[in-house]
């Protein structure tokens, strides 16, 4: 039984984009030109976030976000009408199959990441691009969602081959080794100055994030984010509760409220000049 | 008898039969089916996987890379000895970029070139990335034919950061791209970086000690020099900086000198004196400002430019003939001529620069000339070139900066998408503003495309109202 | 007279869906070349992975290309006119002969033989059939609406397998 996750280094992060230029190469993401970043199609995301501080204090740091592949709970296979999206219980990956979706987009309002994306256009690639499509991921049509899915196309190759363990595009294109892709059964993350996205919510995210510096470690629970967790609503009832389950963690204090915008509600409340000169 | 009532009687037992048929059972299966392989999705090629190996012809840095492709046709591009920046993973894509260059004036080029030549004027080359072994062909050309080779300021040096405990930047932006940056991140947890740079940079964000400004760059150098050998950068390596460096024992082991070469600068150009300028700008590479080149032209000079898009220097001349690029070029990495094996063939009506030029194609590259280990040569100029996937970093995301946008300080009193002019010594551009608390108040961030470079130059442009 | 109309408008639709529908629905062609692999299996003793083979990488090649046929057919090595037909048609000048895929999948499909054949332990005829011992090639029909052959296996079939052998049978499994 497998467990596939990542832990992704951001002190190593320098927001080159490459992950995600290697990402769209992999999967046959279209280049949509003229979406912004509300409609644009992007499996990984690279964030940016910032102390909060004016110049000369201010830091900033490059926050890669991906489908978490939330163990617990995993709210977007719950809201599904499809059922278009599983959870494959020898690997932990959340797959999402774009052929069965409906376009509803229950699960992009579910998702507390924003790591779902919707094809609001036909794909299309600048003429002959077609030719450097990777045959192992079918191209999805206008009207689905899609997601990141660990690169299904290379675990499919590389399990063909007989090889035991491959790499998603991402980690392989990491130019600073930032992050690392791994069975959390055979290498548990470091605990130290680890933490993971929206952790309170006890969806079990896979995806580890590691930081030395204290305020970058805080971007993972934005307290202003108010979205009830899953302990606040969850009618108790014991036997729903899967073995082992990771108990859903109290909310951390507020100290960090106003000092940072949460990296998950971003790009819904930061107002993009691009799309207001567009009209 | 037809009836009206008949017909319906028909119809109701067509229906009704129809229900025990393949037919409705079979149609909705098959819309269903249908619907999988919705019109306007393309299918990707199929066939044998094939890997193929060489070296990334977009910077001097010349990553090896292993070509994943699909019979002939690379769908994917990895690094083998460190992973490529964000340009090199998708270099497989250039030759479908939407400015591609794809037909120019062949005959009407040669013929007024000819006559020119015949006329006396004199010729000039202008290399945009040298050190190649294109480039010494032009240069022994040019020599032979009393004309100028010309090229952008050439990195004097190679850096080792291997070599070095202390890094001390000026600016350089040495996790972006100027040294491959999986190159820098191999030897990251060895060096400690302190940045000068005036704004909050992606290469400041992450180095151990980020100063503004530093007022005296000795002192500091030396107060560093207890934690090991020291190596101080400056963007185009210039000579105050190598002779800091020499200084401070880093010459040989932090900076290696690459061969000299006579100056090749437009600088050094007489006004009026070229009659003819030939251009080789077939693959992304550094821009000279058009109004620096302009007024070394005499009247009525023939100006050909072989390049590879439409967005360079084809904006500024008729002649503009296309060029095979990357990575349909056989080409070799500057200095260290490691070949560069094209990995496609070349569209039909592409024209070699290097056959143009010398009148012969390149032939064998000259033999390699093996860097000291962990050397690379800098990216010193800047090269905002995009593959059609970078629209995933800059308008499906926040990540880069739109070549139409500049960044200023929240307190310049612009507001954020206020439609400004970007003022250069040369022009205006129209622009959009967008604020950033980590840039220096008064300073501004821009993308250096060929455009903008056109109208400041090489100097940082200021932002008025429009 | 009010049954026989109605019973009339059945029995012509029965007609139409069960005898004329099927016919319209499917678009045929012929093959290519009749190729007979009942004579490659016994007289040249061939295996059907001498020629659908599987690749180092565990890929299936499929349809063997024309370089794998003009391996032994660059000179005709029997009489018929099949074989000659084949040799001056695409073997001479180098052209690859469009052979209809009658098991062809949907794009969104990764079928693997390699893992149906090793761990599966899947024999060729168990989904191909006597495919192996026919003496020509149906011609391949191909179907209006979904552009599926009709040999294309459904999901219906891929899950009643899975199931019944307990094989995993998440979405990306077999989703590409």
């Amino acid at each position: 039984m497998k467990r596939y996750g990542m832990t992704i280094d951001i002190d190593r992060c320098t927001g080159c984009g490459a992950c995600m230029l290697a990402c769209a190469v992999e999967n046959n993401i279209p280049p949509v030109n003229g979406a912004n970043d509300r409609k644009g199609l992007t499996w990984i995301r690279v964030y940016q976030v910032d102390n909060g501080e004016d110049f000369p204090n201010r830091r900033s740091a490059f926050i890669p976000v991906l489908c978490q592949h939330c163990g617990h709970e995993t709210p977007c296979v719950h809201v599904c009408p499809q059922q278009a999206v599983d959870v494959d219980p020898a690997t932990g990956i959340v797959g999402q199959m774009p052929e069965r979706c409906l376009g509803c987009r229950y699960c992009m309002a579910a998702c507390p990441y924003h790591a779902r994306y919707f094809n609001w256009w036909d794909p299309k690639w600048p003429v002959g691009m077609e030719r450097t499509l990777n045959p192992d991921v079918a191209p999805r049509m206008r009207g689905v969602v899609e997601k990141c899915n660990f690169c299904h196309g290379r675990r499919h190759a590389a399990e063909q081959a007989g090889l035991a363990e491959y790499t998603p595009a991402c980690a392989e294109a990491c130019p600073t080794g930032a992050i690392h892709f791994t069975d959390l059964n055979a290498h548990p993350p470091a605990q130290a100055d680890t933490f993971r996205l929206l952790d309170r919510l006890g969806t079990d995210p896979k995806i580890y994030y590691h930081s030395s510096r204290e305020w970058v470690r805080r971007q993972g629970e934005p307290a202003s984010a108010a979205r009830p967790t899953v302990a606040d609503q969850r009618v108790p009832n014991p036997s729903r509760d899967r073995k082992g389950a990771v108990p859903a963690p109290v909310a951390k204090a507020d100290s960090s409220r106003d000092r940072t915008k949460p990296i998950a509600g971003r790009n819904a409340d930061s107002l993009n000049p691009k799309e207001a000169s567009r009209g | 008898m037809t009836t009206r009532r008949n017909a319906v009687k028909f119809i109701a037992g067509a229906a009704a039969g129809t229900v025990f048929t393949p037919v409705p059972w079979k149609l909705i299966r098959d819309s269903a089916l249908w619907s999988e392989n919705w019109p306007g999705v393309p299918r990707p090629a199929t066939g044998e996987i094939k890997f193929k190996q060489t070296r990334c012809g977009l910077c001097p840095a010349g990553c090896a890379v292993r070509a994943r492709c699909v019979g002939e046709q690379p769908v994917s591009l990895a690094g083998i000895e460190g992973a490529l920046c964000p340009l090199g993973v998708t270099g497989h894509h250039l030759p479908f970029h939407p400015s591609r260059l794809k037909s120019g004036p062949v005959a009407e080029a040669k013929a007024r070139l000819s006559q020119a030549l015949a006329g006396g004027a004199r010729p000039a080359v202008l290399d945009l990335r040298p050190g190649r072994t294109a480039s010494a062909r032009y240069r022994q050309i040019m020599a032979e034919r009393k004309g100028f080779y010309l090229s952008p300021p050439r990195p004097p040096v190679a850096v080792n950061l291997a070599a070095a405990k202390v890094v001390i930047s000026l600016g350089v932006p040495l996790f972006e791209g100027w040294l491959a940056p999986a190159r820098v991140f191999a030897v990251r947890d060895h060096f400690r970086l302190v940045q000068v740079e005036p704004s909050l940079s992606r290469t400041a964000a992450l180095a151990d000690q980020w100063l503004p400004a530093a007022t005296d760059l000795h002192a500091l150098a030396s107060s560093l020099k207890s934690q090991g050998q020291v190596l101080v950068l400056d963007h185009a390596m210039s000579p105050e900086i190598l002779a800091l460096n020499r200084e401070l024992g880093g010459w040989g082991k932090t900076v290696v000198p690459l061969p000299d070469e006579p100056p090749a600068e437009i600088a050094v150009v007489p006004d009026g004196a070229i009659g003819a300028l030939l251009i080789d700008e077939s693959g992304p590479g550094p821009y000279i400002p058009w109004p620096e080149i302009a007024p070394k032209l005499a009247p009525g000079a023939v100006v050909v430019a072989l390049s590879w898009w439409r967005e360079g220097y084809a904006r500024h001349t008729a002649l503009a003939l296309p060029t095979p690029v990357y990575p349909e070029s056989a080409d070799d990495v500057p200095y260290t001529r490691e070949p560069i094996a094209p990995l496609v063939k070349p569209p039909a009506g592409v024209i070699d620069p290097v056959e143009f030029i010398a009148g012969q194609p390149l032939g064998a590259p000259s033999p390699a000339s093996p860097l000291m280990a962990g050397a690379v040569v800098p990216r010193i100029a800047e090269m905002p070139v995009s593959t059609p996937l970078f629209s995933k970093l800059y308008n499906e995301s926040n990540l880069l900066m739109h070549p139409h946008q500049a960044a200023l300080h929240p307190s310049s009193g612009f507001r954020p998408g206020e439609p400004a002019l970007l003022a250069g010594a040369y022009g205006n551009l129209e622009i959009e503003v967008v604020l950033d608390p980590g840039i220096a108040p008064g300073r501004v961030g821009f993308v250096p495309t060929p455009a903008v470079l056109d109208i400041c130059g090489f100097r940082e442009p200021q932002v008025v109202r429009a | 007279m009010k049954a026989p109309i109605f019973l009339a408008g059945v029995l012509s639709a029965l007609g139409a869906g069960w005898v004329g529908f099927p016919r319209l629905i499917y678009k045929t062609a012929p093959q290519p070349i009749s190729f007979s692999h009942k004579v490659h299996a016994e007289k040249a003793g061939s295996k059907c992975e001498d020629c659908h083979a599987l690749r180092p990488d565990g890929t299936f090649a499929g349809i063997p290309p024309l370089e794998k046929c003009a391996g032994c057919h660059a000179a005709p090595m029997g009489t018929t006119p099949a074989e000659k037909a084949f040799i001056d048609q695409y073997v001479t000048p180098g052209r690859e002969p469009q052979w209809g895929d009658y098991a062809r999948q949907p794009e969104n499909v990764f079928f693997s033989h390699a893992a149906h054949i090793r761990s599966g332990k899947v024999k060729c005829e168990d989904c191909h059939g006597d495919m192996g011992k026919s003496e020509t090639l149906p011609p391949y029909s191909e179907d209006r609406v979904s552009g599926y052959s009709p040999q294309t296996m459904s999901m219906d079939t891929c899950i009643e397998c899975h199931q019944r052998d307990k094989v995993v049978d998440t979405c990306l499994e077999c989703h590409k």
